[in-house]
């Protein structure tokens, strides 16, 4: 039987994500707007909201794809704004579109990235096959990427996000568009990721997954986090009962700001 | 450097491996040989009507008092229009695909600095663009001297190898400006609109537009103020005011640039429009007098070619691109 990880307490062994006021505006459009919070190593975070929330926009900053206006993160102990490189070497993204190269194989695509993040040569060997062995595509290594489902897609950009061996873990919407099996094993390998100790930042509007997989989750609305915690946090915090699900306490959220 | 080059590596492997390259190079090498044959046949022609002078003859020089155009029109005229569409396809390529298919997000995550990122993307594309067009010039220049039976002096030679390199640093002008309105533009009909604008304006057909309306002008000012429309050069022949004008003007486009010296170097100065000056006496036809007279052409070709490149630089390491 599957857990509940969103009833689990939060893994408080080490801080790996921080951020501190992170704002970015387009303009006089607050696309994020005052965002703090942390992510334990270990830990699935979910960060949930309507489209245009602000959690693609929140992801793009942390994974060093756009400046904050004002405000900063740290990642492993490095800030964004100061060490952006360092940052990065520590952070893995599977964006919402996998980012794969259609006309190479699963493994060209694998050592591509690896040698662009200076993985040495005998080390990237092991690790792309690892990694293909750990997102189920080692019989597919050699076939190229534009024969694949997208549900494989998404677990090749899994194997992308992990080539560098990072502290904290992007997912942006990662079921989105995958099949319930190819969703199953999704879950499946974002917990035994936070097993061996990563951290997982997970942008949703996908409400029963996220529920399913998180064992935190931080609610956005017009780019500011307006409920954050586990589920029986949550649930405790509105005066709701055992059984509600976190849809219901998403709309009961929206509703009540 | 080794993030430059592993960028260029996968950007020269993506261009050579995608489709839309591969057909548009098809094109291009059918569009230039085609045009060398073209070219062959108006050269014959030529000679019909003036006996006297072997095609080869003429290809090499001493028919210039025959001929105002030569090797220009057809082959590197195809290579400044439709080289330009190749160049542009591979810079939409190097964005714009990446955006959408959304690699250029996990591209811009990994600890590289954004400087490495486009300085590889550029040398790849580069590297492709020189490869197909160094392999177009040497097949359609190969035609016309086998057809002609023109020797293979050094000075031939030389003048191809020159249209040939500025042809790659006119077609880098394209990919660089390409590479900006990629990184600026999100939306794919807006780049491919505004690219097309671009490279329509700075067309030779538009720059003759503005160069016929200034010969006008200044004609008509030359014959009010000297009472003729020419002036005197500085070993005092007569020049018509339209030779300067349309020099300058070419000077505001690199297409124009890039057309006016190859015109130069392969047509061996005919008429009032093209030799340095018009007088008793032949021009001096060699290689480096030719070129060394037409500096300004090729130094127009690569201070357009430095700026783009300057824009583009600074607008994908300064903008959110992804």
């Amino acid at each position: 039987m599957e857990r509940d990880p969103v009833v689990s307490s939060a893994n408080t062994l080490t801080v790996v994500l921080e951020t501190e006021n992170l704002t970015k505006r387009f303009g006089s459009f607050i696309a994020v707007d005052n965002l703090s919070f942390s992510v334990h190593r270990g830990e699935v975070f979910g960060l949930l909201g309507h489209n245009g929330a602000g959690k693609t926009t929140t992801i793009n900053m942390l994974a060093g794809l756009m400046l904050p206006t004002e405000g900063t993160a740290k990642i492993s102990g490095h800030d964004i704004r100061d060490e952006p490189l360092e940052a990065r070497r520590k952070i893995g993204l599977l964006p919402d579109n996998p980012g794969n190269y259609l006309h190479l194989t699963a493994k060209q695509n694998l050592e591509f990235f690896a040698e662009l993040a200076d993985v040495p040569p005998n080390i990237a060997r092991e690790r792309i096959d690892d990694l293909l062995k750990l997102v189920g595509l080692m019989e597919w290594r050699d076939k190229k990427v534009e024969i694949f489902s997208r549900g494989m897609k998404q677990r090749l950009g899994v194997a992308q996000s992990l080539i560098r061996d990072p502290d904290v873990l992007f997912f942006d919407e990662p079921t989105l568009g995958i099949d319930p099996e190819g969703t199953r094993q999704m879950r499946g390998l974002i917990r035994r990721l936070a097993g061996e100790g990563k951290a997982i930042l997970i942008c949703s509007h996908l409400l029963n997954e996220v529920s399913r997989v998180c064992d935190r989750v931080a609610i956005m609305r017009r780019g500011r986090i307006v409920a954050m915690g586990t589920l029986p946090e949550l649930r405790a915090r509105l005066g709701l009962g055992d059984q509600i699900e976190l849809e219901e306490i998403f709309i009961q959220v929206h509703e009540e700001k | 450097m080794p993030g430059i080059l592993t960028i260029a590596k996968k950007e020269f492997v993506d261009h050579v491996s995608d489709k839309t390259f591969l057909l548009s190079f098809a094109i291009l090498l059918i569009a230039m040989i085609a045009g060398a044959l073209y070219q062959v046949q108006f050269i014959r022609d030529w000679n019909f009507l003036a006996p006297p002078i072997a095609p080869h003859v003429m290809a090499e020089g001493a028919g210039w008092k025959f001929f105002d155009t030569l090797f220009t029109e057809f082959i590197t005229g195809q290579l400044s229009l439709l080289g330009v569409l190749v160049a542009i396809s591979l810079s939409f390529n190097s964005i714009n695909k990446e955006r959408s298919e959304g690699s250029l997000k996990v591209l811009l995550s990994y600890p590289i600095h954004r400087d490495k990122l486009i300085l590889g993307k550029l040398l790849g594309s580069v590297l492709v663009l020189s490869l197909a067009v160094a392999a177009s010039m040497t097949i359609s220049f190969s035609v016309v001297m086998f057809s002609l039976s023109i020797r293979a002096t050094a000075d031939f030679l030389l003048r191809i190898v020159t249209v040939t390199v500025m042809g790659i640093v006119l077609l880098t002008f394209f990919l660089c400006i390409g590479t900006a309105v990629s990184t600026v533009l999100r939306d794919t009909a807006a780049i491919l609109v505004g690219l097309l604008l671009i490279a329509t304006i700075l067309r030779y057909e538009t720059i003759n537009v503005v160069a016929d309306a200034g010969f006008n002008l200044f004609s008509a000012l030359g014959i009010q103020l000297y009472g003729r429309p020419w002036i005197n050069d500085f070993r005092g022949n007569l020049r018509l005011w339209r030779d300067p004008f349309y020099r300058t003007v070419s000077r505001f486009s690199p297409v124009e640039a890039y057309l006016k010296l190859s015109e130069r170097l392969f047509n061996w100065g005919v008429g009032w429009e093209t030799t340095p000056w018009v007088g008793p006496d032949e021009p001096d036809l060699t290689f480096q007098f030719q070129l060394y007279g037409n500096l300004d052409l090729v130094a127009v070709q690569i201070l357009f070619t430095v700026v783009a490149f300057i824009i583009c630089y600074v607008l994908f390491t300064r903008r959110d691109v992804a």
